[in-house]
């Protein structure tokens, strides 16, 4: 700022201040402009002085926030109601799961004895009475246990997944809109 | 996240409250000054508020309250301006009809309140509308001539010289009077 704007500014500063010490107005200039402040300050005050303010009224809630709050609700309502569904699933199909998870179990062979055999004519090797034939491996309990974890998988995972995807992807509009707000 | 919403709703509700108790006189009597006529200062002064209220997420408090709603106030007025020129035009007489409603109980005090708008009215027509914004945004806001010249839109070698214009207008008319 220049020294010639800076004294303009200070001058006229002064002259419109609302107390300004008198000894601040040395100059003759100055002193006008105060004169013209004044003039004009007096004529505010007594128009003022009979003003009738009117109340204020502000919106209950704008808009924007009623709308967010209801969808907020909605999704609230929604989600509560897909999480009671869900578990309401669940606590119905372990039973169900129980009983129907053994449907890949082996059903064990019933032993046949080499002398049952019908003679086929084709040569057999001799009968060893120390090889036992039967299964005698946990292949069956393996079994067993891996179509439970995939029945639970299906039931628990498939069923879990597509209403937290929504869900999941709801919350992120809904970011997306509060963001923009 | 209701009740907190509820809660910042509450906290900014009493704020804006309080600007309207605390600057609401300013603010009206800034836009008077300006358009002369009541119903229009009221009408601003709520459009004012309406905005501040709709803006208060954005607003950063430096205690410069006062200064912000009068920067809105001016800016609803050059916007009401630019659709219709008539109401920052308008003669004396009209402002003296549409202000004294309310108080026409006491016919004595009336008669006293529109001569003061009417001295007012006359010595803001010696004016030019950027000398009378400059003026009274420094009356209304107690802005710094910084402040009126950013509000105005102009530099601030622009605003001092609206003000000196405008105040030597004032002493030259109460000069004439005398």
């Amino acid at each position: 700022m220049e020294t010639h704007e800076k004294q303009r500014l200070q001058q006229i500063e002064t002259a419109t201040s609302r107390d300004p010490p008198s000894d601040e107005i040395r100059d003759e200039e100055t002193a006008e402009l105060r004169e013209g402040w004044t003039t004009l300050v007096r004529l505010l005050e007594d128009a003022d002085r009979v003003q009738a303010m009117p109340g204020l009224v502000l919106p209950e809630q704008t808009p924007a926030t009623v709308v967010w709050h209801l969808r907020l609700g909605t999704l609230a309502a929604l989600a509560a109601g897909l999480m009671i569904a869900v578990t309401a699933s669940r606590l119905w199909r372990s039973p169900e799961q129980a009983s129907s998870s053994r449907w890949l179990s082996v059903v064990p062979v019933p032993e046949v004895s080499r002398s049952e055999l019908p003679d086929s004519g084709h040569a057999l090797p001799p009968a060893d009475s120390t090889i036992d034939d039967r299964w005698d491996d946990d292949l069956d309990d393996r079994l067993d246990d891996l179509s439970q974890q995939i029945a639970g998988f299906h039931g628990n995972g498939y069923l879990l997944d597509a209403p937290f995807h929504w869900l999941s992807e709801q919350i992120g509009e809904l970011h997306e809109e509060i963001e923009e707000l | 996240m209701n009740t907190d919403a509820g809660r910042r709703d509450d906290s900014d509700r009493k704020r804006v409250t309080g600007w309207f108790h605390q600057h609401g006189p300013a603010v009206r009597g800034y836009v008077l000054a300006m358009v002369r006529r009541a119903d229009v200062a009221d009408d601003v002064l709520q459009e004012t508020f309406r905005k501040a209220w709709e803006a208060r997420s954005r607003y950063r408090e430096e205690g410069a309250a006062r200064t912000y709603l009068l920067r809105i106030a001016d800016r609803l007025l050059v916007d009401r301006a630019r659709r219709s020129r008539r109401e920052t035009t308008v003669e004396a007489t009209v402002w003296e009809q549409c202000e004294s409603g309310s108080e026409a109980d006491d016919p004595a005090r009336t008669a006293e309140q529109s001569e003061q708008r009417r001295r007012l009215a006359e010595a803001l027509a010696e004016l030019t509308p950027p000398q009378q914004r400059v003026l009274l945004l420094r009356y209304y806001g107690e802005m710094s001539f910084a402040e009126i010249a950013e509000t105005l839109g102009c530099p601030l070698s622009t605003a001092l010289s609206h003000a000196r214009r405008g105040l030597n207008a004032l002493r030259q008319r109460i000069t004439e009077v005398k």
